[in-house]
């Protein structure tokens, strides 16, 4: 958002940059059924795949480059700024 | 989108004399990839489109002496799969392969990646080219300039030139023919780009009724080429630094150099400070480096973006690197 004017300037897919098909690897889905999960009766499988990548890329990342970068997405300027601050705290 | 007339002229001149000697009163229209979405967004409203699509003689890619030249209607897949730009200009295929997605590439045509207006988002969101609020005070620099220059950028302009094809067609030597009501002419392309002053000002040279008729390379016998972008996105998304350099020679006596910086100015950046420190060197992973500080030394980042200029430093020496022969 312009801090100025108040626009929204990522308001289409353009700028609002989601990941792409080319930016995600194989995905496996694990259904967790049979005993012991049927019993609990139905549950919501909308909401987990929301919950679980960020934290799971962000694992990722930090065990890749030994830095946390701590704020969804990790851009290129946050990975960088966390590198730079890292090099400078091991300084 | 506003109502607007439509003509399809059949030839180059036709199609000049339709189009006004005001911008924003007409507009060309050929793959209309970028036309079309900012008419709907109602960032350009012209009165009159001018079709050139139905111009036979704009298409095509041909020999010229011992180059090549090619049509300003040719669409980017016509491009990437021509033969002969494969054989002698492969990074300018693969360039083209990488723009957009494959059926933005069936559409759009290289003189409109020549032209295409910039992706800035207050551009996009109809703030301007040179956006500035009520009391004239500039936007970007105090807003979310994370995108924006980091070379170039001491004027009012802070957006970056578009194209991720042009800096490496000017890393090959191309020129830009025009035409219009006054006759044709010739530029090298990196002429072809100016920094605007004003809001009435384009960023680009071409008048409002001249036409990009041809785009046409030199012979690249001799050099070696390469191209490299860093993108957040791996496919469909504007870079945040390309860069393209051509090695003149060997890479272990290097006679000359162009390094061509994109994404990362008003205009396709062209560095002599790094052609320089490239001339006389044998490429190595250690002149590579030196070359990108000196192409990027003069940056001066906006207050989001000081992460562009390290981003562009390593496009810079991958494509050094890339072009004598190592991997990027």
């Amino acid at each position: 958002m312009d801090p100025t004017t108040g626009r929204m300037l990522n308001a289409d897919m353009e700028f609002y940059r989601l990941a792409g098909l080319n930016d995600i690897p194989e995905l496996k889905v694990h259904m967790m059924t049979g005993k012991g999960y049927d019993e609990r009766g139905v549950i919501g499988l909308g909401e987990p795949p929301a919950v679980s990548p960020g934290a799971t890329i962000s694992n990722a990342v930090a065990n890749a480059l030994g830095v946390r970068v701590g704020i969804l997405p990790i851009t290129p300027d946050k990975v960088l700024a966390a590198m730079n601050q890292a090099q400078k705290a091991g300084a | 989108m506003r109502a607007f007339e439509y003509v399809s002229p059949t030839n180059t001149k036709q199609a000049a004399s339709l189009l006004s000697a005001t911008w924003g009163q007409t507009e060309i229209l050929a793959g209309g990839t970028d036309l079309l979405a900012l008419m709907k967004e109602d960032v350009v409203a012209p009165k009159r489109l001018v079709n050139i699509k139905d111009i036979k003689e704009l298409s095509g890619v041909n020999p010229d002496g011992s180059g090549l030249r090619i049509g300003a209607l040719t669409t980017l897949v016509e491009v990437a799969e021509n033969a002969s730009v494969k054989e002698k200009y492969p990074a300018l295929a693969e360039a083209v392969q990488e723009a957009a997605s494959p059926q933005i590439r069936n559409m759009a045509t290289l003189g409109g990646n020549l032209c295409q207006r910039p992706r800035c988002w207050y551009f996009r969101n109809g703030l301007g080219l040179l956006p500035k609020d009520e009391s004239g005070k500039d936007l970007v620099p105090a807003g979310e300039n994370r995108y924006h220059a980091i070379l170039g950028n001491s004027g009012v302009a802070k957006f970056v030139s578009p194209s991720t094809i042009v800096p490496v067609l000017i890393a090959y030597g191309a020129k830009v023919r025009l035409e219009g009501p006054k006759g044709k002419r010739e530029l090298p392309l990196e002429k072809f780009y100016v920094i605007p002053k004003t809001e009435k000002d384009r960023e680009h040279d071409l008048l409002p009724n001249e036409l990009v008729t041809e785009i046409t390379l030199p012979s690249a016998e001799g050099w070696k080429v390469a191209h490299y972008e860093i993108r957040q996105k791996a496919a469909f998304d504007w870079p945040l630094a390309v860069a393209a350099v051509a090695l003149q020679g060997d890479a272990s006596n290097v006679q000359a150099a162009r390094v061509v910086l994109g994404h990362v100015a008003p205009t396709p950046w062209v560095s002599p400070e790094a052609a320089a420190a490239l001339k006389g060197q044998k490429v190595s992973e250690e002149t590579a480096k030196k070359v990108a500080d000196a192409a990027l030394n003069n940056a001066k980042p906006l207050s989001q973006n000081a992460y562009k200029v390290q981003l562009a430093r390593v496009a810079v020496k991958r494509a050094i690197l890339k072009a004598a022969g190592g991997a990027a």
